[in-house]
């Protein structure tokens, strides 16, 4: 009867700490996102008011956490362009979009 | 087993040492409880804490999905540019109902380019997962290089004179003769170095498209006049929930008053007279009407068509004002941005020719002012008076084109002028290819242009 209470209390203890656990993993899951969300818009800003400025990688340091941003273009007047970002060895998210350089 | 044991009375405690650890362990009861308690406060933490987590976690996924679809949506803006530009065949004309495109696994694009007067309406939407963002831009072009010079002269009338006062930065295109400075008989020194003479169409593009809208125009208010759909008798609008804005295109056999009322993307035909009032506010929305009469409020990337005189007494609008007789503008009514002006000139009886564009005195105009003429070729009884007249003391920022005159003295014209010949009454003398007082710059600031003239363009958005 005893061991059966303790258990219980015991559990009572320690899934919500499991539970507190997995959200944060879960959070942090989504504050990877969001920094990705921002790095992505970023970049692609900068390549749509530079077109010149191509990069290919780019490395970028952001709370101490290491994002890799890699860039692939498609097409001659009208370019495709697919934006990835990474962290920690895992693809977070990617953007694709068009850049269109105006003839002069 | 539970046995239950009955706790002391008040009176007992009192009379006798009450021993707590004594009473928790055999009343195995109380634990059972307390467990009850501890469990239903750690699923509630648990219920939150879980609730709290996927909410950040679906907002965050929402979110950048949100974004994907914003840039496949400005993805679709950029195909029609490209279109528009001349990309893969096309041309300035592109125009499509739906266009959808899909992105590898992505995503799609769907696009819609329609005229909308002399520019393009584009709407474009972005599909990512359940996520679609959706942008409605209104396209023009750069400036033709056809009108890239200062001031081109059509006529031949032989050279051009600057008065006292009067500064030109760019190159002045004339059929023959020179740039003089006031009464001297020679040349300004230097200035066949920006002086070109050579022959120049009566206008730099092909009006076709402006022919064509406008008849369009005319001949869909002719036909709403047996619309079914029709209300007859003088309409107010006044309110933005009033039930007359719930049919797109609205039409009404008769006059028209708008108030203080928003109206966003909405099509008006009116038969008779069009008058907009204080604290209307036009987006996006396209008004065709007999005649129409603006006393004030504001239109943004709107387009107004009148068969009759087109007034702008007041107000402040970026918007396509077309006319197939006269537009009017009054000193009270104001153009940030860009706007653009359209008068058709038609021969009304024997001896007149109507229609024009009449920029008011100290007025401030940004934009582009476009005033064609029937041809009256063999007709010389006919008196044709100035196309396009700029008060005194205004700035005019953009392009004035006309195959007539333009009448102006002592204005700021920063941008380009195309017509036959400038004219000019000052102290009861009439000139003709004098500029009094002018004072002439390059555009500062690109204007977008209507989508007409030749190829290459830079087609952008209209802010």
């Amino acid at each position: 009867m005893e061991v059966l209470v303790a258990m219980i209390i015991f559990l009572a203890f320690i899934l919500p700490l499991i539970v507190q656990m997995s959200a944060s993993v879960k959070i942090n899951r989504g504050k990877d996102k969001m920094v990705a969300a921002c790095i992505l818009e970023q970049e692609a800003a900068r390549l749509k008011m530079f077109p010149d400025d191509v990069f290919y990688t780019k490395r970028r340091t952001i709370n101490g956490i290491e994002w890799i941003i890699k860039a692939a273009f498609q097409g001659n007047e009208l370019k495709k362009c697919t934006l990835s970002a990474s962290a920690k060895g895992k693809k977070v998210d990617q953007v694709i979009f068009y850049l269109y350089e105006k003839k002069n | 087993m539970v046995v239950k044991v009955k706790p002391p009375s008040i009176s007992h405690i009192k009379h006798q040492t009450f021993n707590i650890t004594q009473y928790l362990t055999y009343n195995s009861g109380y634990t059972l409880y307390l467990v009850m308690v501890i469990l239903f406060i750690a699923g509630i933490l648990f219920t939150v804490s879980l609730r709290a987590s996927s909410v950040a976690h679906i907002q965050s996924v929402r979110h950048i999905h949100s974004l994907q679809a914003k840039f496949l949506a400005q993805s679709g803006i950029a195909r029609a540019e490209y279109f528009l530009n001349g990309g893969d065949g096309h041309d300035l004309n592109w125009e499509t109902d739906r266009l959808e495109e899909t992105i590898d696994n992505f995503g799609t694009i769907v696009i819609s380019c329609v005229p909308f007067g002399l520019l393009s309406k584009i709407n474009s939407t972005g599909n990512r997962l359940n996520e679609s963002y959706t942008l409605e831009e209104i396209m023009g072009r750069d400036i033709p290089r056809t009108i890239e010079s200062a001031i081109t002269l059509t006529g031949h009338v032989g050279g051009l004179v600057l008065a006292k006062g009067t500064t030109i930065q760019g190159t002045v295109v004339l059929h023959h003769g020179t740039v003089k400075r006031g009464n001297n008989k020679s040349p300004i020194p230097g200035s066949e170095k920006w002086v070109k003479q050579m022959e120049s169409p009566p206008l730099p593009f092909d009006i076709r498209k402006i022919t064509d809208f406008m008849n369009e125009s005319a001949n869909t208010i002719a036909l709403s006049i047996s619309s079914k759909t029709a209300l007859n008798g003088h309409c107010t609008i006044t309110g933005s929930n009033d039930s007359l804005l719930t049919s797109n295109p609205l039409i009404i056999n008769g006059d028209c008053s708008i108030g203080a009322v928003e109206l966003d993307n909405v099509s008006v035909i009116v038969t008779g007279e069009l008058k907009i009032n204080k604290g209307a506010l036009c987006r996006k929305s396209s008004f065709l009407a007999g005649k129409i009469t603006i006393v004030n409020g504001i239109s943004k990337k709107s387009l107004f068509f009148s068969n009759d005189v087109l007034t702008i007494k007041g107000g402040v609008h970026k918007a396509q004002f077309f006319s197939n007789d006269s537009i009017v503008i009054e000193k009270e009514a104001q153009f940030p941005g860009s706007s653009l002006w359209i008068s058709h000139r038609i021969q009304d009886n024997d001896t007149t020719i109507t229609g024009g564009i009449v920029f008011s005195e100290k007025g401030n105009y940004s934009g582009h002012a476009v005033c064609f003429t029937d041809s009256i070729e063999g007709k010389s009884e006919i008196l044709v008076g100035p196309s396009v007249a700029l008060g005194e003391g205004s700035v005019f920022n953009g392009t004035i084109i006309t195959d007539g005159d333009i009448n102006l003295k002592r204005v700021t014209v920063n941008g380009h002028i195309y017509c036959r010949s400038v004219v000019a009454v000052d102290n009861k003398m009439s000139y003709k290819n004098w500029l009094l007082g002018c004072s002439h710059a390059e555009l500062e600031k690109e204007i977008p242009f209507p989508l007409i003239g030749d190829l290459p363009a830079k087609v952008s958005l209209i802010e």
